[in-house]
């Protein structure tokens, strides 16, 4: 079922062989994957599997971890990550976090945070549309308009989720990561993000890490499974969900 | 039936036996704590009370804004020397513990640096103050020919002053969450930025109070400014060879000479510095609360 109705698709990213390991383990091991453009792709495997460890090593954010040995290749629009300077990586590849973690700072501060570290010295005007124009991508303009000097952690956990990922937004990355970015919200704000991330993929390549398989069905172009650091099953949607591999079934058996 | 009855009721009576038994020794737990708690501020109470009535009454507006030496002038240059030495203390100790707090908690510090770097400013917390004087007397005086001086009284400081601000600041830094922390490289900060935009504004008021309790203790010390600062009747004329007065100097020889002003000057000195540090500790406090 490899990728079979996906050739024509383009990709954005391709991992070939990435091996990521410590010194008594072996998380993700010589795994291969596209990425395809504006798109939803998303990694699920049971806890422990390597799936933020993956994302991770995308942004290259495991160069900040001395304790992890990465090789293999990671190719962004045919260009190896290696040959990018890091931060200019993170700009491109965005990644949202599994708990909200907005900074403790005015909504607005929060957004323009990515935009401010750059150290480039934009005119108001023009940060006030680049912020507004990220509360709205991620739905949250119309709800938060006039508040923006509010503090972002006063927000609902909804709220905070979506505004972490205006502030990933703001930056106008090409690829957004979500590592479990429902898990931890109740169901209505959940609905959001979901809702969110299906709108997202029109300007947006969108990576998505879950063990929710709900979430999976509901938005996936292409599903991922991955099982002790090794890709087990990729397919579209339906592929996967039909497919027979005994892994997919168990896993979707204990899912559900 | 009965059998089950009497069981129930043996399990009660032991429940209550235990609930009994654990009151009593809550109430031996807390009236001791009261107890430690009461000898703590009596102690606390009586140094203030004798040093407020020894000291209160004798000190004049002359005896502030004058200097000179302990039989007939006043304190002035003690207690401009005593938060010059504190401040150039700072000077030479906030940099490197706030760069050291960084070092330490960025994870992609070399793990062997920082465990050397905590157990060097454990160890050096221990140092007594007396041979870190001794050193600075002849390694900076000596050696460096910085002379008895403001400079060199201030290096002997921030060595004191060093791994208390440093661990402070590293416990301040780890307070923030490690999420914040990895968002804030994910949206493209560099370590620079990660430290001037998260760790530091976060971390504001850990630092304060750090600075505030090395300041507080630094202001009490004697033995390496002896060695360092040495000791002048007048206010110091410049960085290096002019020594410096300080006010736990003016205590310890005021204490020491046969006049009854020399007396005055000793206990006003004592006054001013306990009032000044615990005024500190109590901005300290409160701005931690604030928090």
């Amino acid at each position: 079922m490899e990728e079979k109705s996906v050739e024509k698709v383009e990709k954005i990213i391709e991992i070939e062989k990435l091996k990521v390991e410590t010194k008594d383990k072996v998380i993700l091991d010589e795994v291969d994957l596209n990425i395809f453009k504006n798109s939803v792709n998303t990694i699920v495997g049971p806890s422990g599997s390597g799936k933020s460890t993956l994302l991770k090593s995308l942004n290259r954010l495991l160069d900040m971890d001395t304790s992890m040995d990465v090789s293999g290749d990671v190719l962004f629009e045919k260009r190896n990550i290696r040959d990018f300077d890091p931060v200019e990586l993170r700009r491109e590849i965005g990644l949202v976090f599994q708990k909200p973690n907005p900074f403790p700072m005015s909504i607005y501060d929060n957004v323009a945070f990515g935009l401010r570290i750059q150290g480039k010295k934009l005119k108001k005007e023009d940060m006030d549309k680049m912020i507004n124009q990220a509360l709205g991508d991620a739905d949250l303009y119309e709800e938060l308009e006039g508040k923006l000097k509010q503090s972002g952690t006063s927000l609902s956990g909804g709220q905070q989720q979506r505004l972490c990922i205006a502030r990933a937004l703001v930056l106008r990355p090409k690829v957004l990561m979500f590592d479990e970015p429902t898990s931890a919200l109740d169901p209505i704000a959940k609905g959001k993000i979901v809702d969110l991330i299906r709108a997202l993929k029109q300007k947006y390549t969108v990576i998505l890490v879950t063990h929710d398989m709900n979430l999976t069905r509901r938005i996936s172009d292409y599903t991922n499974l991955i099982y002790d650091g090794k890709f087990v099953a990729k397919g579209t949607g339906s592929e996967f969900f039909e497919s027979e591999i005994e892994e997919v079934r168990t896993f979707l058996e204990e899912a559900d | 039936m009965r059998v089950t009855n009497s069981y129930v009721g043996k399990q009660e009576e032991l429940k209550w036996k235990k609930v009994s038994t654990r009151k009593i020794k809550d109430k031996i737990a807390n009236g001791l704590s009261y107890v430690v708690l009461g000898a703590m501020i009596a102690i606390l109470a009586s140094i203030f009370i004798y040093i407020l009535n020894a000291g209160a009454s004798h000190v004049t507006w002359k005896m502030l804004s004058t200097y000179g030496n302990t039989s007939s002038g006043g304190v002035l240059n003690a207690i401009v020397g005593t938060w010059m030495l504190v401040g150039m203390g700072l000077l030479f100790s906030i940099p490197p513990s706030l760069l050291g707090a960084l070092y330490i908690v960025n994870a992609k510090s070399n793990g062997t640096i920082s465990m050397a770097a905590r157990l060097f400013t454990d160890v050096l917390t221990s140092v007594p103050s007396i041979v870190i004087g001794l050193f600075a007397y002849l390694v900076l005086v000596i050696k460096f020919g910085m002379g008895l001086s403001l400079v060199a009284g201030g290096l002997a400081l921030s060595v004191m002053m060093l791994p208390y601000l440093l661990r402070i600041i590293e416990i301040s830094f780890r307070n923030i969450p490690k999420e914040q922390i990895e968002n804030a490289y994910a949206l493209g900060a560099d370590d620079i930025r990660v430290a001037s935009r998260v760790y530091l504004p976060q971390a504001k008021v850990g630092i304060l109070s750090g600075i505030l309790l090395a300041v507080s203790i630094s202001a009490g010390e004697t033995a390496q400014l002896i060695y360092s600062a040495g000791f002048n009747n007048a206010l110091p004329t410049g960085f290096l060879h002019s020594e410096v007065a300080y006010l736990t100097y003016v205590v310890w020889t005021g204490i020491n000479e046969p006049t009854a002003y020399s007396h005055y000057v000793a206990f006003a000195s004592a006054m001013i510095l306990i009032l000044s540090v615990t005024g500190l500790i109590i901005i300290s406090k409160y701005i931690v609360r604030r928090k």
